[in-house]
């Protein structure tokens, strides 16, 4: 059994709570009327936020969050589809262990890579080589589809860019300007 | 005017369909949302996500037309996965796989394809035959409607979704303020204040709808596709011939009850905000069994069953566009990714979309009607080639997926940062989703925060800084009653389902 401390559900409401408590000081610097509907906004999702860490603590709390009026009516149907479909209310809680993290930050830095890419060569020189790169990282890819599927894709990238007459952006070591933030 | 519906915009959408680029693009949706619909792990949600900032520059009918062929399309790819290989293309295709399955099991796959298509048409046409005649009722509604009953709607809007999707509402109620408050970034034309823009220019304009929804939808999705998605196993010819799947609509007409009562549960069910396609499908399917002749056929390969499930998923796509075209409230995924073409394309949507531009409200409902039948009809056709599909690597089709979501997103504006604030959102969006956050009240929160902000503001300067306006207006107590009514319903239905399990769960434990 695994405690409550390593649910996923109260590290994510934890870190809500801290980007929303900002957004509410923030909202504290704007002018009178200005502030009222942020502060508004940031004051209810800090209550709710509350309340769903009080219910992580503390099942029985939680118990009286969950709605469930479909009930017994497509039981037969939810118990064979595993309880995953509908929002099953009282569905096992996600633990940090249960998340595939290592997965996950691979498809995360190859997108960072993908856009660190495009930032110095473009569109399409990065593509294909996010493509490659995805493919070597990800499994067990036949090379000679691999190597199609990067060249068509940026084929396919470059028809679009043309059909829209939206020139994609070329890359800093090719010349394009470093985009003003 | 018929039955005090103006035909003008009616007619002019109806236009479109004589030229031969919408016909292509109808055509190139329709393929899109079939193929994405069949894949188990994407769907025609994910293909209109990626596919929508290339739009770009399109005329708003012609995008709408484009757009609504792979979300009228995609339900049947859903559906053939179902019956094909008991994987369900998107959730809400689950309940069709019950008697789908068992049939193509009995070698009758045919037949089972042909009810699941005539069950499609059949339940798209109800779906928006109910719409429109709810179309003159809404257009009284709304036109009594001011600054207080928007704010109201908007906010009791996010409720009613949060409420009615199931599960904890609280974290409903959490993803959409959160969402809503990533919609008060950036310059406020209402109060002429800059907010939460960390002094950048980037943030000027705010978080970018394009990005945001890349990020939370196509992306998030994509990562879970990568964890998830697996090759399946791959599968013979599944369409023999056209007798049968004449046999199968002559099922479709035999079980014309169950046919009607699932396309009134789907289309009328679809009205309230926060209840998905898969949740209608579900509560159709177990309706049906409790009036069926033979409920022990059920989850054997029933026609009954098969249509039962079918009709509702199809029902509920039109009759579900009903609060989103009438309110401006979405109340599903679906009707978010239109409400997200409409705004990217320049059109305000909300109460007044009705009036003021009648002419794209057609061309969603006709959209969605023609690529319903249109779709199914090309899927019945070329269901011996998506069958081979099954075997395609998640490997090959994931990256493609990535990279066109960042050309998209680029594209829409030529932002370079609008990507790595999608790529940001991504993560974000999947552990969210993980968390059992809501994505769908997150994205109604960023889309209604500017609508109730506005409403709010303009609400309090009517009333002179009162916030009794609220409550004193006849149209806004009724907007506040009927919601309030709704879920006090779902609360009291909550606790009934409460008591009536306690005893079971007690059995259970000894």
């Amino acid at each position: 059994v695994q405690s409550r401390w390593t649910s996923l559900s109260l590290w994510a409401s934890l870190l809500l709570m801290l980007i929303a408590a900002l957004f509410f000081f923030g909202a504290l610097g704007l002018g009178q009327a200005a502030r009222t509907f942020p502060l508004m906004v940031s004051s209810f999702t800090l209550l709710a936020l509350l309340l769903v860490l009080v219910g992580e603590l503390f099942p029985r709390v939680e118990h009286l969050f969950e709605i469930n009026w479909t009930g017994g009516a497509v039981a037969e149907e939810q118990e064979q589809l595993g309880g995953e479909v509908l929002n099953a209310p009282g569905a096992a809680a996600v633990h940090l262990r249960d998340v595939p993290w290592r997965m996950v930050f691979t498809v995360f830095g190859s997108l960072l890579f993908l856009a660190f890419g495009i930032f110095l060569a473009g569109f399409f020189v990065a593509v294909p080589v996010f493509i490659l790169l995805f493919q070597f990282l990800y499994g067990d890819a036949n090379w000679k589809g691999t190597v199609g599927l990067a060249i068509g894709s940026t084929l396919v990238i470059f028809a679009l860019s043309t059909l829209i007459q939206t020139p994609l952006f070329g890359g800093v070591l090719f010349g394009a300007p470093v985009p003003p933030f | 005017m018929l039955f005090g519906i103006d035909l003008t915009p009616l007619v002019h959408s109806l236009s479109y369909l004589t030229r031969p680029d919408v016909i292509g693009l109808v055509l190139l949706g329709n393929l899109i949302g079939l193929f994405f619909g069949f894949l188990p792990g994407v769907s025609g949600g994910q293909a209109f996500i990626v596919a929508l900032p290339l739009t770009f520059g399109w005329e708003p009918e012609v995008a709408i037309w484009f757009l609504m062929g792979m979300l009228g399309a995609s339900p049947f790819g859903g559906a053939m996965s179902s019956i094909l290989i008991n994987v369900p293309g998107d959730t809400q295709s689950a309940a069709t796989a019950f008697d789908g399955y068992p049939m193509t099991k009995r070698g009758e796959s045919t037949r089972a394809l042909g009810i699941a298509a005539v069950s499609d048409i059949a339940g798209a046409s109800i779906g928006m035959l109910v719409l429109v005649a709810l179309f003159p009722l809404m257009q009284t509604i709304v036109l009594s409607f001011g600054p207080p009953e928007l704010f109201w709607l908007a906010v009791l809007g996010l409720f009613t979704i949060a409420i009615a999707a199931q599960g904890s509402f609280v974290k409903g109620l959490v993803g959409g303020g959160f969402g809503a408050l990533l919609g008060l970034v950036g310059f406020s034309s209402v109060m002429s204040v800059n907010r939460y823009t960390l002094g950048t220019d980037y943030l000027f304009d705010g978080v970018q709808l394009v990005s945001l929804f890349v990020g939370l939808f196509a992306i998030a999705q994509s990562i879970e596709f990568c964890v998830s998605g697996k090759r399946q196993k791959r599968v013979r010819a599944s369409f023999s011939n056209w007798r049968l799947i004449l046999t199968g609509a002559a099922d479709v007409v035999h079980e014309r009850v169950a046919l009607a009562r699932s396309a009134a549960i789907g289309a009328l069910g679809g009205m309230i905000p926060g209840i998905g396609a898969t949740a209608a499908s579900m509560i159709s399917y177990a309706i049906g069994k409790q009036f069926s002749r033979n409920p022990g056929r059920f989850h054997n390969g029933s026609p009954e069953g098969l249509i039962s499930a079918e009709t509702a998923v199809s029902a509920k796509e039109l009759g579900g566009l009903m609060p989103m075209l009438a309110f401006g409230i979405p109340g599903s995924l679906e009707a978010v990714l239109i409400l997200a073409a409409l705004i990217l394309h320049g059109i305000q949507p909300g109460p007044f979309l009705l009036r003021d531009h009648a002419g794209v409200v057609w061309s969603i409902v006709l959209a969605l009607w023609v690529s319903n039948v249109v779709g199914t009809s090309l899927g019945l056709a070329l269901s011996n080639v998506l069958a081979r599909l099954t075997s395609v690597r998640t490997v090959y089709l994931a990256p493609v997926v990535l990279a066109l979501s960042m050309v998209g997103t680029y594209i829409w504006r030529g932002n370079f940062y609008d990507m790595l604030v999608a790529i940001v959102a991504g993560l974000f969006g999947y552990i969210l989703r993980q968390a059992g956050f809501s994505l769908v009240t997150f994205i109604i929160g960023f889309l209604l925060a500017g609508i109730a902000e506005r409403a709010f503001y303009q609400s309090v300067l009517i009333s002179n800084g009162s916030l009794a306006i609220f409550f004193s207006r006849p149209a806004a107590i009724a907007v506040f009653g009927i919601t309030a009514l709704f879920i006090g319903v779902v609360f009291w239905r909550t606790q009934q389902v409460r008591r009536e399990s306690a005893p079971v769960a007690a059995r259970t434990a000894s």
